[in-house]
């Protein structure tokens, strides 16, 4: 009986055995998305460090030196505060420039405690919705939302607009969407607004699973482009 | 050629025993000849062979515990195989020592790792809602449930994937109603089950862990059955009667909840109702000759008409058995088909569709002589289609292959030692014509043994040792809230899923129940795992699952009392299970690893004809991944405005932290009545009396600034009632 509780306790004790594991944590989180178009954009780069579940979070990381460069000119990011469309309020580093499409562009971050990211990412290839050409479309329809390839991209993002009731959000790795067929996107007759980015690959894998192509292994985030095109439409169902 | 003329000397006899009231085959009869040292017992369908008989007459008799001895006079020329077929009349006798007569019997023929059980006993034990066969199985010892939340169970520490489902022979793949709470196994339709936590016979495959054998119970009487039973959540109707020369059994249940809910509030379509048939018919053209035709099927449907949501899933299937006995030997025929399919849909914006359908064929013989052997094949046809277009993301999986298996399986006695040596060998091959590259082709052996060394006549060493192949994976996106799985079957790429069973115990069989004690090694060589954040649409062949492997050990036991006023039936089991995938440089807990687990079913006869059940459950707490930090990023679809603030979790080694540890108590008490000519059965179970707090999952409410920890529990204190009516 004895050596049976030997036995026993010797079991459970392996069994409870925790295996401890390090997760890497890194100090900083950068976002930075740059958006190409036919115009001059704000641009914005937001530095947080990463919280406890149960932290307060502060509005970011203030006191760092943000520079973006490409085609010899470099631009200096300034600090401002801004809300999202929740009302939550956070601090970003801004600067108001056209981005030209499929050129290299590098991100230099000089953090408070000195040191320094600098990571490159390549701006995909202009590219036009040719399809549909017009004004109003009848849903649902097999007609199909069709545009240009662009070089680079590794992913379409369509966003369809209706000012009134709705938005929502497509993918296509291909450069044509079955948009129109799905009538539950359309819930009201109206003016729409297709927005079809081409993403770069940076962008892509954040937004798949936030797989960091960063190798500092102290900061976190994504360097990434998109190229976006517009058309807006009447719908009627 | 003289061998061959030996064997053409000898002659044998064989046939079927059965109850001469009920017709049911009668199993464990002892069959002799007497003044003569010969004999040998009945099967499990009442089937015997006495073979190397010389020609002569003979007194052959036929004696069982219960029943009235029989002797009959046989008369064999040279080489006859003579077929005698014998009905027993039942005497007066308690039914308990019969129990025991039985028990023994089975316990010499018994496999390592199984447990048989008939259901009469489980309907009065305490019901989660409504009596359920998984929900059962879940209290025997190696098993553990996911959660309440869910009929699935893990067998050893493996996946609950890696367990088959068979009843009547029809595989089901998705046997699981409303999240899980129900299977389409309600228990007043099925007379019997096997279950095999590891290691099981050569006979089956395609399963890494487990096997769960149900039958359909027969019926032989005369009289036509009719049973309505009733619980708050659905009503369910059994008849069984003669039809033509042969049997039916029509078992439906629909729940109802859907129904009086919006005769309660008319402006509240409550979204959700399901149902099952469960039907047989059985036909016995002779006592050599028998038929059983089977056919399943369920469907739910959760339909909500404002966000269109609409979720369905089901199954479908039929088994057409053909029982012979030629000469001294028994065969089955199984000509099977199982489909099942799972429909998910959000408006024009997500759709997942998976529909799988097996047809198969298979042929087993068991040739009785000195030793008995069994052989057969086994051949499938599936064909699945895994379809998906989530938010214009679209996949297609589709694949036909085939599968075909050869089995066969020896069952002698050396001295003390009973040996049960089995091989099965799989041809797996899938062709795909759209798409050549994911073709896939594999031949796999599968080697099993299963020995038992009896120290005395009830007690008994044990060893068995098993390979095991799995041809189909499951894909699901959340264990704890997927009602169901999404099937796919092994391409190109990905290798049939792997492991070795490696079993030693003991087991005890005293005059008022059981004992048993297993040691296990369960070593997972390959194993997959679906991952949704490993998953990369423009790669999906190749993230579509993750590469593995694992192991889990431990032991499990228990002790089981059935006779008396009081019965019960306690288990433990204590297990590790761990495993690596790809990316993954150590190994960690499996999610299904949960060290101690105990359980304790019991029933006692109380006075005024009550009966008394009780359930009482102790786990380990599951393991899970914790949040260790919290970071901001920013979603930017709304143009010309700031991107919106969401936040993202970094989380600690996979399944490092634990659950608090799950208890759970219930009880029932139930009563059988008679009002005139109508019998009944009414029982009041409660589900977790003291109402405990089983944690579900945690999250982290980030509306809230500090963010505030919440928990989700499991099911609270629930009384529940059922009334079932006999005419």
């Amino acid at each position: 009986m004895k050596r049976l509780k030997i036995f026993l306790l010797t079991l459970i004790f392996i069994s409870c055995k925790k295996e401890i594991e390090k997760v890497i944590i890194p100090d900083y989180i950068v976002w930075c998305v740059l958006k190409s178009s036919k115009k001059f954009e704000e641009q914005i780069v937001f530095v947080d460090r990463l919280y406890s579940p149960d932290e307060v979070p502060s509005q970011g990381v203030s006191g760092c030196s943000v520079k973006i460069k490409f085609g010899g000119k470099e631009y200096l990011f300034k600090e401002k505060i801004v809300s999202d469309i929740d009302s939550n309020e956070y601090l970003v580093y801004y600067d108001t420039f056209y981005v030209p499409s499929g050129i290299d562009c590098t991100l230099k971050i000089k953090f408070p405690d000195s040191r320094e990211l600098i990571k490159v990412t390549k701006v995909p290839t202009d590219f036009d919705i040719i399809y549909p050409i017009y004004d109003t479309i009848y849903v649902p329809s097999n007609n199909l939302l069709i545009w240009n390839k662009s070089e680079g991209a590794k992913f379409y993002v369509i966003y369809l607009e209706n000012t009134k009731d709705s938005f929502f959000t497509f993918f296509s790795p291909d450069t044509f969407f079955d948009l129109f067929r799905r009538g539950s996107a359309f819930r009201s007759e109206g003016i729409y607004e297709v927005y079809v980015r081409a993403e770069n690959e940076d962008l892509y894998y954040w937004n798949l699973n936030r797989s960091d192509r960063i190798e500092e292994e102290w900061v976190k985030g994504v360097f990434g482009a998109y190229v976006e095109r517009r058309k807006s439409f009447y719908i009627k169902k | 050629m003289i061998l061959f003329k030996i064997l053409i000397a000898f002659s044998s006899i064989s046939g079927r025993v059965i109850d001469k009231k009920t017709s049911e085959s009668l199993p464990f009869v002892f069959v002799y000849i007497k003044d003569l040292n010969k004999g040998t017992l009945t099967d499990e369908r009442g089937f015997y062979v006495i073979s190397k008989l010389k020609e002569g007459k003979y007194l052959l008799c036929f004696k069982i515990v219960g029943y009235e001895e029989k002797c009959l006079e046989v008369e064999l020329r040279e080489g006859e195989n003579k077929i005698l077929n014998v009905e027993l009349n039942q005497i007066e006798i308690e039914i308990e020592k019969i129990i025991i007569y039985s028990r023994k019997k089975e316990f010499e023929e018994e496999r390592a790792s199984a447990v048989k059980r008939e259901t009469e006993i489980l309907k009065r034990l305490p019901k989660f809602i409504e009596g359920d066969l998984l929900r059962t199985v879940s209290t025997l010892p190696g098993v553990v449930q996911v959660t309440d939340l869910s009929g699935r169970f893990s067998v050893r520490g493996g996946s609950p994937q890696e367990n088959l489902t068979l009843i009547d022979e029809i595989p089901l793949y998705n046997p699981y109603h409303l999240g899980g709470i129900f299977s389409v196994f309600d228990l007043s339709a099925l007379s019997r089950y096997e279950f095999y936590r590891g290691a099981y016979g050569a006979q089956f495959g395609n399963a890494l862990s487990s096997l769960l054998y149900a039958e359909i119970k027969p019926y032989n009487s005369e009289k036509i059955n009719l049973e309505l039973a009733l619980s708050f959540l659905s009503f369910r109707l059994l008849n069984e009667g003669k039809l033509f020369k042969g049997n039916y059994l029509v078992f439906l249940r629909r729940t109802y909840f859907d129904k009086y809910i919006s005769l309660i509030n008319r402006d509240f379509e409550f979204p959700y109702h399901f149902f099952d048939i469960l039907s047989s018919y059985q036909i016995e053209k002779s006592p050599s000759l028998r038929f059983k035709f089977s056919y399943i099927t369920s469907r739910d449907l959760f339909y909500q008409k404002k966000d269109e949501i609409l979720l369905k899933w089901g199954n479908d299937g039929f088994s057409f058995r053909t029982f012979y006995i030629h000469r001294k030997n028994f065969h089955e025929i199984n000509l099977f088909f199982s489909s099942f399919f799972s429909y998910f849909k959000i408006g024009e914006f997500i759709s997942l569709w998976n529909p799988v359908s097996i047809a198969g064929l298979k042929w087993k013989g068991e040739f009785k002589g000195s030793f008995d052997k069994t052989f057969g094949f086994e051949y499938e046809n599936l064909n699945g289609k895994f379809q998906n277009d989530i938010f214009g993301i679209k996949q297609l999986d589709k694949g036909n292959p085939h599968i075909l298996s050869f089995f066969s399986e020896l069952n002698f006695k050396v001295n003390n030692l009973r040996i049960n040596p089995g091989l099965r060998t799989n041809y797996f091959y899938l062709r795909i014509k759209e798409t050549p590259e994911r073709n896939a082709k594999s031949f796999r052996i599968e080697p099993r043994i299963n020995l038992k060394y009896f120290l005395r006549e009830n007690l008994a060493i044990k060893f068995a040792f098993g390979v095991f192949n799995q041809y189909l994976m499951a894909i699901n996106f959340s264990e704890v809230f997927d009602p169901f799985y999404y099937w796919v079957t092994i391409f190109d790429g990905y290798r049939p899923m792997n492991s070795k069973h490696y079993i030693t115990g003991i087991s005890y069989l005293p005059d008022w129940g059981k004992i048993d004690f297993e040691i296990f090694y369960k070593k997972y060589d390959y194993i997959l795992d679906y991952e949704i954040k490993n998953y990369d649409p423009l790669n999906p062949d190749k993230t579509l699952f993750l590469k593995g492997q694992g192991e889990s050990y431990g032991f499990d036991s228990f002790i089981e009392k059935t006779f008396g006023k009081l019965n019960f039936n306690l288990s433990l089991t204590v297990l590790k299970s761990h495993g690596k995938f790809e990316k993954e440089n150590k190994y960690h807990s499996m999610r299904w690893d949960k060290t101690f687990n105990f359980s304790l079913s019991l029933f006692y006869k109380l006075i005024f004809n009550l009966d008394l059940g009780l359930n009482f459950l102790y786990t380990t707490g599951s393991p899970f991944t914790d949040v260790i930090k919290r970071y901001r990023f920013f979603y930017n679809p709304y143009p010309d405005r700031y991107p919106k603030v969401i936040w993202d979790e970094i989380e600690s080694y996979p399944y490092s932290v634990r659950f608090p540890p799950y208890h759970r108590l219930d009880i029932s008490l139930s009563r059988d009545f008679k009002i005139k000519k109508i019998k009944g059965f009414y029982s009041l179970s409660i589900i977790n009396v003291y109402n405990r707090k089983n944690v579900f999952l945690y999250y982290y409410d980030y509306d809230k600034e500090p963010p505030v920890k919440r928990e989700l529990y499991q099911i609270p204190f629930v009384p529940s009632f059922e009334i079932k009516i006999i005419f």
